[in-house]
């Protein structure tokens, strides 16, 4: 099946969202939303890795590198108060835009 | 997020730079890592396994670049990279560098200079308060409406007590009086000059004095004449700046006077030679006098504007017409604010310097633009490549755009160094004897500013050019070859380059040229007197000894009598000084000769019905001692010159010139008809000779009216405040060798007639009348040294990209050669384009100049603006240089071997 190129501004959304439950690394976040989407998103490093700079950079996110599970030195994203205010808002408005794009398609 | 957040961040993250890039590279590979074991988890082997998750990064470098532009702050750091990358490119190519940085520093720097002066002069604020309400009120004669002449007493009158539009009106005129700072000492110091001032005329300028008071017009006229007011330079250089200086007696003149005020430094009128002020008074008998020595300011009226107050002038230039014919008919009168007076003379000149300068900086730029495309192109490589890395174009030409700014800013530097060094050695020259308000002329805030904001202006124009055909590459072909560099946009801008830099300087040159020819026919419109070992200087007697006052007359003028002496012992001292070993002829004169006449005087032959609505056209007057014409060298044509036997008590005789012999009595001699001077109690004058045409300076085309009469014959009893010249004589001395030598044999000859009177003003006749070319020729030296910056920048810059193109066809020559192409034809083929180039810009060049030059007309002397001898001879000089500089690079094309050629792919 052909790959889905990620929504327009919805990588911070899914970035932010995968990790509320857990630190996570860059590989680890690529392979969660490939997974959790059914394998229909497939984010290119190239994508990924400016997103989480710049959401590290506006305090969204912390990093610091720690021992993976298979004992290797990864960089691990957590969430930072501020970062999971942002998720809260985000969340919220993309609700109300997929509820609003299924009430139009829905509705016709 | 907040500003402040964002910007804390850019500056953490500007900081932790190195260590973000290092973490990056970690971060990158461990991805690489964990998706390696993932693959082989899968069941790839671990070199697949490596490869596969390589390709999902999608490109190592391409990854980090997005990184590092997805950052805040990211346009800084890729700033600095660029600067960083550029002088490491920069410090690859020095000799490069060098000559960008020398081409934009000679640019700049001129640049600088020229708007350093420009700013001084003519942008700068007049030192006054609201100085558009002071409007100085000339005289024009008849069809010169523009003309700047003075004012009679009458109208001076006129103005002050009948117009409306003005708050205040004054005057002023010139004197010279040796001032002596004790009391005692009779002889006085040099002769300082000064004007003799209304009372209204500082109120006119809104200045006050920084010490004690300015006359009032209340001030008795016999008291006031006693009162002196010091300008700063005069207080500071003789009076030690004493600030007790108020009330103190010193001497004017030999009579005693009271120092009543210090004006404040910078109060300057008309020219910065002021150093005091006595008030002038006059009275109904010197009303009539038709010399316009008085020059006139008025200060506006609140609301008033310049055009209204014209208005009034038109009316009152009508009734003054009506009123005194004799002065007035045809004469106009107009208003021009202080600004206009400072500077019109010196407004074109330094408009057209800066003009020049910006043609060289647009010559710089051009060469610019031509090295950096040379460079462009043996950088193709380089952009290929960090193309193909993920540099996208916008980023290629930022770099590009980085390196120009910094080319701009070491040219800025070097510019301003340049300009710094310049305007020492222009200062050096003295300009303030030509230039109003020189002495302000610094590299100030406002100049480093302009400096700044065209070397800016300058880096955006070279800059841009070169990054746009950089932008225009697609990178698969020309990574293929090289040989498809300098393609046809390239070789069009070249062309453009090559023709509209012969254009511009060949447009400068010529103005250059018309401006040398200038000097040359200046410097060859000698005055007609022979100054060679001729010495002047000059000798005061003091006026307490020499004039009795003897009170008023019934105008209520001051009159005197002079001392039968003066005659005497200037009459000694020229006998003392003929005696000197070496001394070949000595005469005197009250007025220095070839130099603009002093006095006027109206001049009518005896038995002509002098007209009532006759113009009186003022004559140049000048009292002389016997010998002045053989001394001067000048032709006596008919009759004689003065001897010892004209005395006061012969007849009154006197010598005019040729002009005025043609003007008086066309057609006819003149000798022993009878003209009679409206000097003060002068007797009708019987010519006795006819002497040859002087001019009074090296640039009067035309020569002027003069009347010459023996010193010894001016009558004693006099009266007018214009007398006091009669007891400064110059000497001119004539001499068999260098007369330098002989001063002090000069200077005890003149002590032995006369106790120890100072000699002063000591000058070469050869070198005074240098000094009226001189002013000029510092400037032309200027224009002249710009235009040849620009010719040579011009021929190095044709040299160039003639060159770089013959490099570009180093493989087609080559193949032509081997397939057998003749020495002339290969020859042919390099010039043909260059030639045609070079054609195209000089007749550009040439139709511009015809267009151009027009606007040098006022600076141009005894040639026309289109002169076509300069024409021919400049454009040659320039196709003869444009084509050596092609052929060099085309000689070198000959010298290809064919089979290095063919290897070049």
């Amino acid at each position: 099946m052909k790959k889905l190129d990620v929504p327009q501004g919805t990588l911070d959304l899914m970035i932010l969202t995968i990790l509320t439950r857990e630190p996570m690394h860059g590989y680890g976040i690529s392979q969660r939303l490939a997974v959790l989407s059914h394998d229909h998103f497939h984010v290119n490093p190239g994508s990924l890795f400016p997103s989480l700079y710049r959401l590290e950079q506006d305090g969204k996110l912390k990093a610091e590198w720690r021992t993976s599970e298979n004992n290797r030195r990864a960089k691990y994203y957590r969430l930072t108060a501020s970062g999971r205010h942002q998720l809260e808002q985000r969340r919220e408005r993309w609700n109300r835009v997929s509820f609003a794009v299924t009430s139009v398609l829905e509705g016709a | 997020m907040t500003l402040l957040h964002r910007f804390g961040s850019i500056v953490r993250w500007i900081a932790r730079r190195a260590t973000a890039e290092q973490d990056l590279d970690d971060e990158l590979q461990s991805f690489v890592d964990m998706a390696a074991a993932d693959q082989i988890r899968d069941g790839a082997t671990p070199a697949d396994a490596r490869r596969r998750a390589v390709i999902q990064l999608g490109g190592v470098e391409q990854t980090k670049e997005r990184v590092r532009t997805a950052r805040h702050g990211a346009w800084i750091d890729e700033f600095w990279r660029d600067v960083l990358h550029g002088v490491r490119q920069l410090r690859r190519a020095p000799v490069f560098a060098t000559t960008v940085v020398v081409t934009l520093a000679l640019g700049i720097g001129a640049n600088t200079l020229a708007f350093s002066i420009v700013h001084a002069v003519l942008v700068r604020e007049l030192p006054y308060p609201n100085p558009d309400r002071i409007v100085f009120v000339w005289f024009s004669p008849p069809d010169q409406p523009d003309a700047r002449d003075g004012s009679t007493l009458q109208n001076y009158f006129a103005v002050r007590d009948r117009s409306q539009a003005f708050e205040f009106v004054g005057s002023t005129s010139a004197v010279q009086a040796s001032i002596a700072v004790n009391p005692d000492d009779v002889a006085g110091g040099e002769p300082v000059a000064g004007p003799r001032i209304h009372a209204t005329f500082p109120p006119v300028f809104g200045v006050q004095p920084v010490l004690g008071t300015w006359f009032t017009d209340a001030d008795d006229p016999a008291t006031a004449a006693r009162k002196l007011v010091l300008g700063h330079r005069l207080w500071q250089q003789r009076f030690g700046g004493d600030r007790t200086v108020i009330g103190r007696l010193v001497r004017v003149d030999g009579q005693d006077a009271t120092v009543i005020g210090v004006m404040p430094e910078g109060f300057e009128i008309l020219n910065g030679e002021t150093q005091f002020w006595t008030p002038s008074r006059w009275s109904e008998a010197t009303m009539a006098s038709p010399s316009r020595m008085l020059v006139v300011a008025a200060r506006l009226k609140p609301g008033v504007t310049i055009p209204q107050a014209q208005a009034e002038m038109d009316v009152l230039a009508g009734n003054l017409a009506r009123e005194f014919p004799q002065t007035n008919k045809g004469w106009s009168i107009h208003l021009e604010s202080v600004y206009d007076t400072y500077t019109w003379r010196a407004r074109t000149p330094l408009l057209l310097l800066q003009g020049v300068v910006a043609l060289v900086l647009l010559i710089a730029c051009a060469n610019v633009i031509g090295l950096l495309l040379a460079r462009a192109s043996t950088r193709q490589q380089e952009f290929v490549m960090r193309m193909a890395l993920g540099s996208s174009r916008g980023r290629l030409v930022r770099q590009l755009c980085a390196e120009s700014v910094l080319l701009a800013c070491l040219g800025c530097v070097c510019g301003i160094a340049l300009a710094f060094a310049g305007l020492r050695v222009f200062m050096a020259q003295n300009p303030m004897t030509w230039l109003p308000r020189a002495d302000g002329i610094a590299l100030d805030p406002g100049v480093l500013t302009f400096a700044v904001v065209v070397s800016a202006a300058s880096s955006i124009l070279f800059g841009l050019l070169p990054s746009w055909t950089v932008s225009r590459r697609t990178p698969t072909p020309t990574i293929k070859s090289t040989t498809g560099m300098g393609g046809v946009p390239h070789r069009q801008l070249r062309g453009a380059l090559v023709s509209s830099q012969v254009a511009v300087a060949l447009v400068l040159l010529i103005a250059a040229g018309l401006l040398v020819n200038t000097i040359v026919r200046l410097s060859l419109n000698r005055p007609g007197i022979d100054p060679t070992n001729l010495l002047a200087f000059q000798v005061r007697l003091p006026l307490g000894e020499m004039v009795t006052p003897t009170g008023r007359d019934a105008g209520g003028f001051f009159t005197m009598t002079f001392s039968p002496r003066v005659s005497q012992i200037f009459g000694q001292i020229q006998d003392r000084l003929a005696a000197v070993p070496g001394v070949q002829s000595v005469a005197a004169s009250v007025v220095a000769p070839a130099t603009p006449a002093q006095f006027q005087m109206s001049v009518t032959a005896t038995g002509q019905r002098p007209e009532a609505d006759q113009v009186r056209e003022p004559i140049g007057w000048f009292p002389i001692t016997p010998d002045y014409f053989r001394t001067l060298g000048v032709a006596v044509r008919r009759g004689r010159e003065f001897t010892t036997r004209d005395s006061l008590t012969s007849t009154p005789v006197a010598v005019i010139n040729e002009t005025l012999a043609r003007r008086l009595w066309p057609g006819e001699d003149p000798i022993g008809r009878e003209i009679a001077i409206d000097f003060v109690n002068d007797r009708p004058r019987q010519v006795v000779g006819v002497v040859a045409d002087v001019r009074e300076t090296s640039r009067q085309r035309d020569f002027a009216p003069h009347v010459f009469v023996p010193d010894a014959q001016l009558p004693l009893a006099s009266r007018g405040w214009f007398q006091s010249p009669r007891l400064t004589m110059t000497y001119l001395v004539r001499t068999a060798s260098d007369p330098l030598q002989l001063i002090g044999a000069l200077r005890s000859a003149v002590s032995e007639v006369y106790r120890s009177q100072p000699i002063y003003g000591i000058k070469l006749m050869e070198d005074a009348m240098e000094e009226q070319l001189a002013s000029w020729e510092q400037y032309l030296m200027l224009l002249g040294a710009f235009a040849a910056i620009a010719a040579l920048l011009t021929i190095v810059g044709v040299y160039g990209l003639v060159a770089y193109g013959v490099g570009q066809r180093t493989h087609e020559i080559g193949l032509r050669r081997a397939l057998g192409a003749s020495t002339a034809a290969v020859l042919r083929l390099v010039l043909k384009q260059g030639l045609l180039l070079i054609g195209i810009g000089l007749a550009v060049g040439v139709t511009g100049s015809l267009a151009v030059t027009r606007i040098l007309q006022g600076l141009l002397w005894g040639v026309s603006p289109t002169d076509p001898l300069t024409f021919a001879l400049v454009t040659v000089s320039l196709a003869a240089a444009a084509l050596l500089a092609c052929y060099i690079p085309a000689r070198r094309a000959l010298g290809i071997n064919p089979i290095v050629a063919l290897r070049v792919e």
